[in-house]
């Protein structure tokens, strides 16, 4: 970090650095960090990308830009740092979504959902408890594969497809062989390879909060209540 | 055990089914504090068994509105997040969503309590035939319904059932 003028001893700059950037990014590379650990990527069919895990830039409030490009004016090598994190996000949506695709086009995998499906729906006369679920059957191959890749072993029980997946989880568990297995390695590489770059980042993110807080003397977080009060208040009255 | 008809949901449950989510699922921590019925898993899991009891899952379009109140709350990095969640549990639970027009509701119970707890009403009178139930969270409102002799449960009830 090199600066023309030196901002001073509590210095408003810097604070708007550590409270919409840092605080911020290091927030979601935490959440980022424990979602790619548990091997759930979240990755979603319709939109086939991450959607909680996100590009550094949709991670700070679009209003903040402003400070984002200046900390990235005296801090340029984390703009690297973004771009490389970025990066490997894009890499990882790709494997998984050929990883997908491939499993939706391999016959194994279909003749296994529809296996299941015919299975619930001959018991479900037997188990009125289930839901009958008629209206979504083209989308079951879908649902599953999101699923595997995000290593959904269980629903919350009010989901539609919570009985569907306990019941026939376990049938899933292995690969379905050729294509399938190569793209599933590859996703678990390129996951590797995120989990590594974004633990890595957050290190050094937070590394920076510290000497930042240190050197101009700011607290680490804004201590004026307003905003979080004024937010309990707000859901408290709705309640 | 038999699938009961129809459930019409108020806004607090639907928030906290998706802060429960928000706080477990995706490590939204700041949000802890505002999660308030489903303070262990097992509360959690008896809601689920509760809501997945019901054929059908209804709610009113005043409850969304009521959610983006909630959302607005929250810091603005999250909210995108929020409501992608709100979005999955709409479509994770198949729930329904039916408008009430203001012209269509007793101006006396809106006064009283609000459009939103009245448009659930209204929407129990649409489907008396299905013996509808109204899950809250708000005891003034509950009152109101079994005055009204519809059906509703407290979702701390629901939470902690007595067996």
């Amino acid at each position: 970090m090199s600066f023309d003028i030196k901002p001073g001893r509590g210095s408003e700059r810097v604070k708007a650095w550590v409270y919409t950037i840092l605080n911020p990014v290091i927030d979601s590379l935490r959440r980022e960090t424990d979602l790619l650990k548990s091997g759930n990527l979240s990755w979603r069919a319709h939109s086939r990308r991450l959607e909680y895990i996100r590009p550094i830039s949709e991670l700070i409030d679009a209003n903040q830009q402003p400070n984002l490009e200046d900390f990235l004016v005296e801090h340029p090598t984390f703009g690297d740092r973004f771009v490389q994190h970025d990066s490997a996000l894009a890499g990882l949506e790709r494997a998984t979504t050929e990883y997908v695709q491939g499993l939706l086009k391999a016959s194994s995998f279909s003749e296994r959902v529809n296996k299941c499906l015919e299975h619930y729906e001959a018991h479900l006369p037997f188990n009125p408890a289930y839901p009958d679920l008629m209206s979504r059957r083209d989308e079951i191959p879908e649902y599953v594969a999101e699923f595997i890749v995000n290593d959904s072993r269980s629903l919350p029980r009010h989901y539609a497809m919570y009985s569907f997946w306990k019941e026939y989880a376990e049938q899933f568990q292995d690969d379905f062989g050729g294509f399938t297995e190569a793209a599933h390695d590859n996703v678990k590489g390129k996951t590797r390879e995120l989990l590594g770059i974004s633990e890595q980042l957050r290190i050094d993110l937070e590394t920076l909060r510290l000497t930042l807080v240190r050197e101009y003397d700011i607290p680490a977080a804004p201590i004026e209540p307003a905003r979080n009060t004024a937010s309990e208040n707000a859901i408290s009255r709705l309640r | 055990m038999n699938r009961r008809s129809i459930l019409i949901m108020d806004t607090g449950p639907i928030w906290e089914l998706v802060l429960y989510r928000a706080v477990k699922e995706l490590g939204f921590t700041s949000l802890r504090r505002n999660l308030t019925y489903f303070v262990s898993p097992e509360a959690y899991e008896n809601c689920g068994s509760f809501l997945s009891s019901f054929k059908r899952k209804t709610t009113s379009a005043s409850v969304v509105a009521e959610l983006y109140n909630f959302i607005r709350g929250t810091l603005p990095t999250g909210q995108r997040q929020l409501w992608k969640q709100v979005y999955e549990e709409f479509e994770n639970m198949d729930m329904d969503e039916d408008v009430v027009r203001l012209l269509g509701m007793d101006a006396e119970l809106v006064t009283k309590y609000g459009p939103t707890d009245v448009s659930l009403l209204e929407i129990a009178r649409r489907n008396l035939t299905q013996r509808p139930v109204i899950l809250t969270l708000d005891n003034p409102f509950h009152a109101e319904c079994k005055k009204a002799q519809i059906s509703a449960e407290l979702l701390i009830e629901v939470c902690n059932p007595i067996i």
